[in-house]
């Protein structure tokens, strides 16, 4: 097992697009703070026109989560942008976590899709492990991302905003640390399903889909279908990852925290049963 | 414990109704270099690919170095294979993608990569990446991955195919090298009998995923070579004469042929002794067989060979 997980991460830091999409994110992370400069600088206008409309607008805590990608910086009028308002706004609006599902299907299909898993797949005593040691590997990348996103983000606020301010240092750790735990499920159910379908285009249509917040129209049926059999108040988005994703709050709660963690949990073990049981099952 | 380093028991797989692999009874020596024949879709590479556990059989057993079953799980590292066509990262040079190999064996000796490379002939590839090599390089490289962490079996499906004679050349020889200097033992299949014939030491031929034959390279010859075939009606007969005429290269095919290998100058002396011991001789000529023609009789024809 311990080799396997070696083997996937030499071939991991050996694929292109690991550091292609790295390049990318990082373009389009400086490209979304400058823009967020100028969304700062006009809402900066316009709350001083009319600020009791803006307080009145902003004042819900619990924001719709809507169809496609939607990445606002959480900046009140008045105060400095910070990097952690950035980073809520990138990690919330399934930013980032596009650029990790297009690498995550790339990665778990290169060696079904190379041949290079005929090497190997016979030799293990328990093929379902190769499945776990991906997911190790994508777990060092969620972790190395994420770290290399935050580094990116810090020095895009500092240049383009020409001030540094990080936040709340300790809301910033707690939301970054469960966003990641987060991002890393979204992750596996990509993997889970590149692995189950085997086809490249499905799976990273599918998980394009996902960032997109396109589930929520299935949510949203699947919840007016409960609505018809007496439960009124069920809300499916609030037990999906990507639902728990844009649902956490800036400043999270005890509360919060532990619904993410559990839907999280309970997602990544489930996938990860799923997948490796499919996969040691199924002929190569 | 068998007596071979692989035998199968019955081994079928079905896919729906249809039987890709049905029954069959594989027997293969250490050290033997296995020619497993069969047309397109005869079932060859269903039965590498449960020979070398990715795929599960649908019934039947498989024996690998005296252990089944569960055991054989634990012996899989023991068997390296090239199932289709070599799996390669293209993106990596051959050195990477050994290197990749090499971690999942657990090997870090120094010198390892480029001692397969050699025996391979890849070792002067440099930083090229793979999918700038030539087909008869990556089948190269294909055995040289199967190769890493020494295997004591070597499964390869079809290493032949697509290559030019000198690529044929090439894989020939590194393989004749793999099984005398490391007494490997090695399954080859393919559909090119003629190629095969050139290394192989025991054969398999499979129609329809049904094992049709097993012999050795001998009896392969022996039944291609030239002989003298009698036919009468009663062969057992003819044996006192053949015995008393000093003839032992001999064999009684079916219920009114025998087929001799030895002194053909002599086919009208055994004759005449024949009908002299009132044997009545229907015909007797002198025949060979091409090993292709040989293989398509038994397979029943020509079409999509």
């Amino acid at each position: 097992m311990f080799n396997c997980i070696k083997m996937d991460l030499y071939r991991m830091f050996r694929m292109k697009s690991f550091y292609v999409i790295g390049i990318i994110l990082a373009a389009a992370t400086f490209f979304t703070t400058s823009m967020s400069v100028l969304d700062y600088n006009m809402m900066k206008e316009e709350a001083g026109q009319n600020s009791q409309v803006y307080e009145q607008e902003t004042s819900s805590d619990e924001e719709p989560v809507n169809l496609g990608m939607d990445v606002t910086i959480p900046t009140r009028p008045g105060e400095m942008v910070t990097v952690y308002d950035q980073v809520y706004a990138n990690l919330h609006g399934k930013f980032i976590a596009l650029f990790m599902v297009i690498f995550a299907v790339l990665f778990s299909a290169s060696d079904l899709s190379s041949g290079y898993i005929k090497n190997i797949g016979g030799q293990m005593k328990n093929r379902g492990n190769l499945i776990l040691s991906k997911a190790v590997a994508l777990f060092v990348y969620t972790v190395l991302t994420m770290l290399f996103y935050l580094c990116i983000q810090t020095v895009a606020q500092a240049v383009c905003f020409h001030e540094l301010q990080l936040g709340s240092l300790r809301d910033l750790a707690v939301y970054s640390a469960i966003q990641i735990l987060l991002h890393y499920v979204l992750l596996l159910i990509c993997m889970a399903i590149t692995i189950i379908t085997r086809s490249k285009v499905f799976s990273m249509a599918f998980a394009v889909l996902f960032c997109m917040n396109v589930m929520v129209i299935l949510y949203s049926t699947v919840d007016k279908i409960l609505a018809r059999f007496g439960i009124e108040d069920f809300n499916m988005l609030q037990y999906t990852v990507t639902g728990r994703m844009a649902l956490l709050e800036m400043a999270p709660s005890a509360g919060g925290c532990v619904k993410a963690v559990t839907v999280a949990v309970v997602f990544g073990l489930a996938v990860l049963a799923l997948s490796s049981q499919i996969f040691r099952k199924r002929d190569i | 414990m068998s007596e071979y380093l692989l035998c199968t028991r019955g081994l079928t797989k079905r896919f729906g109704h249809h039987n890709a692999v049905d029954h069959v009874d594989l027997h293969i020596q250490k050290g033997a270099i296995y020619g497993f024949i069969g047309r397109n879709g005869a079932g060859k590479t269903t039965c590498l690919k449960m020979i070398s556990g990715l795929s599960t059989p649908t019934e039947g057993e498989i024996e690998i170095f005296g252990y089944k079953g569960r055991e054989l799980e634990q012996m899989r590292s023991r068997i390296g294979c090239l199932i289709e066509a070599p799996g390669l990262y293209e993106n990596m040079t051959a050195y990477e993608n050994l290197k990749t190999k090499c971690l999942f064996c657990g090997i870090h000796k120094k010198g390892y990569i480029e001692d397969i490379l050699d025996t391979v002939g890849l070792g002067d590839t440099g930083k090229k990446q793979t999918k700038h090599f030539s087909l008869g390089m990556k089948q190269r490289l294909g055995i040289g991955l199967a190769l890493v962490g020494e295997p004591d079996l070597l499964v390869l499906d079809e290493p032949i195919n697509g290559l030019d004679p000198q690529g044929i050349a090439e894989v020939r020889d590194t393989l004749h090298r793999l099984q005398q200097e490391r007494n490997m033992t090695i399954l080859i299949s393919s559909h090119i009998l003629e190629e095969l014939s050139k290394i192989a030491t025991d054969y398999g031929i499979i129609h329809d995923g049904t094992l049709l034959q097993e012999l050795t390279k001998e009896e392969l010859m022996r039944r291609c070579s030239e002989r003298i075939e009698i036919t009468l009606d009663m062969p057992e007969r003819a044996i006192p004469v053949l015995d008393r005429l000093g003839f032992t290269q001999y064999q009684v095919t079916d219920k009114t042929h025998i087929q001799v290998y030895e002194r053909l100058n002599e086919s009208a002396e055994l004759n005449m002794e024949l009908t002299k011991a009132g044997i009545p001789v229907r015909g007797i000529t002198i025949t060979s067989e091409e090993l292709e023609s040989y293989y398509l009789n038994l397979t029943g024809g020509v079409s999509n060979v």
